[in-house]
């Protein structure tokens, strides 16, 4: 398979709203591809990846962060509780 | 030619005694071992042009200029010198970088990408570790010299590469998360449904402004703890009247529900996604390049009537060519060279800015990856239009 003819298919199967079969698709023929389009694919799923690890590793330090202040608050509502009574 | 010589043996005699830091680790390295002269940049073919590509990145115009200037032996005017030598140690910089980039992207690197995305697991399986490694270094150097903005981001992004497969499993920690809000009474529908409010939240843009809303509070109220708020204020002299102590406990109340709203909201998938855009650009993202993300087919079309065909581009030039000319009344354009040379330019760096503003996100990043429309260098509209 040509790589304009690859590149006809998967468009086919997106315009059709087929992203999971235009994905495997792709990869599937990915070494008929050439090498430039090789590596702007395998850089393209790289970025992906690396986007959506950098957002969890970024929500994790909320949750860290949003944990140990409310451990402080607690700390700081009993204290003022304790100076009440 | 002369000249050039002369000003690239002083520029040669100026070194930068700092450090640079990791792109990755931030850790220190002696900026003194990855300095490079203009004179050893221009010496090699490839470094001369990552250089003009980086020049070019950081304006454009200012480029074209001193670049022709060197290239016409004329002498750099005092404040064009200093702003080469400034963009000279910015370029070592960034390939000090990109050589950092590169020892992450190693072969373990890669084995820790497949861990995370069995689609490159599968890409991995069809050309091997190394191949991939070396595709994946050669896109950030590209990436690198073509668009800052988007290697920074990436290069923050391979932090956590390293311990990727000693890690808790997602699972895991969401499991342990959901256990210690519990622990403070927080619950998912809790503060995240009340924060919402009666808005409906139906589009990206207003969950978007939520939680850009709900973070700057959360920051506020993070602040105010790490500020070390209950020493400061709420010594002996606060509790002394019941008022103050009203006044301390409303406040308390008030932050642990704005970091409740936000903690309950990462424990949704959009609302977490919308946190996780107002953290990155934490309010105020100065972006100045145009960037047009490609989400779906219609989109991929637009951008898709951007590829690159030669024979389209230079009919493009052709009009824009003659049309300065016509602009600036130059009857014989083969008299006047530099100007040619410089509509050329700018016809370059207009071309090649229409193109590299589509990104494509999942399928459509894969798409746009087969139509190489990130493949367009300017050196290749250059010669389109030749």
């Amino acid at each position: 398979m040509r790589y304009a003819d690859i590149l006809a298919e998967a468009e086919r199967l997106a315009e059709a709203g087929k992203e999971k079969e235009c994905e495997d698709f792709i990869l599937e023929h990915y070494t008929k591809l050439p090498e430039e389009v090789q590596k702007k694919v395998l850089m393209a799923l790289a970025s992906e990846t690396l986007e959506a690890e950098a957002g969890e590793q970024a929500i994790e330090k909320v949750r860290e962060e949003g944990i140990k202040a409310l451990e402080a608050l607690r700390a700081m509502r009993e204290a003022a509780t304790v100076q009440e009574s | 030619m002369e000249s050039i010589k002369k000003l690239r043996a002083a520029r040669e005699k100026l070194k930068n005694p700092g450090t640079l830091a990791h792109p990755v680790s931030d850790e220190a390295h002696e900026a003194e071992e990855h300095e490079q002269s203009l004179g050893e940049i221009f010496a090699d073919k490839a470094e001369h042009t990552r250089f003009t590509s980086f020049l070019g990145t950081v304006d454009s115009q200012k480029a074209g200029e001193v670049i022709n200037a060197l290239a016409d032996g004329h002498v750099l005017a005092e404040a064009d010198e200093k702003w080469l030598e400034k963009q000279r140690k910015a370029f070592n910089t960034r390939s000090f970088e990109v050589e950092k980039v590169r020892e992450i992207l190693d072969e373990e690197g890669v084995e820790n990408l497949v861990h995370l995305n069995p689609k490159i697991a599968l890409v991995v399986g069809k050309i091997g570790v190394e191949k991939a490694a070396k595709f994946l270094s050669d896109e950030f150097e590209e990436l690198a010299f073509s668009d800052p903005k988007a290697f920074k981001k990436m290069t923050t992004a391979l932090r956590g590469l390293r311990d990727v497969r000693s890690r808790p499993s997602s699972l895991a920690l969401e499991r342990r998360f959901r256990d210690q809000l519990f622990s403070y009474g927080i619950a998912e529908s809790d503060y995240f449904e009340k924060a919402a409010g009666d808005s409906t939240l139906q589009t990206k843009e207003e969950l978007g402004k939520l939680a850009k809303s709900q973070y700057g509070v959360f920051k506020k109220a993070i602040n105010f703890v790490t500020a070390g708020a209950l020493e400061h204020r709420a010594g002996k002299k606060l509790y002394q009247t019941r008022e103050e102590q009203q006044k301390l406990s409303e406040e308390l109340e008030k932050h642990e529900k704005s970091i409740g709203a936000v903690l309950a909201g990462t424990l949704n998938g959009d609302m977490k996604l919308a946190i996780q855009k107002a953290m990155l650009e934490g309010g105020e993202v100065e972006d100045k390049k145009e960037t047009f993300t490609v989400e779906t087919i219609d989109e991929y079309r637009e951008a898709k009537a951007h590829a690159f065909v030669p024979a389209d581009i230079k009919k493009r030039f052709e009009g824009y060519r003659d049309a300065e000319l016509q602009r600036r009344n130059i009857k014989d354009p083969s008299k006047q060279p530099q100007v040619l040379s410089s509509i050329e330019d700018s016809f370059v760096n207009q071309e090649y800015a229409k193109v590299s503003k589509f990104k494509g996100r999942g399928i459509f990043a894969v798409l746009l990856g087969l139509l190489n429309l990130g493949a367009l260098t300017k050196q290749a509209i250059k010669n389109a239009i030749k």
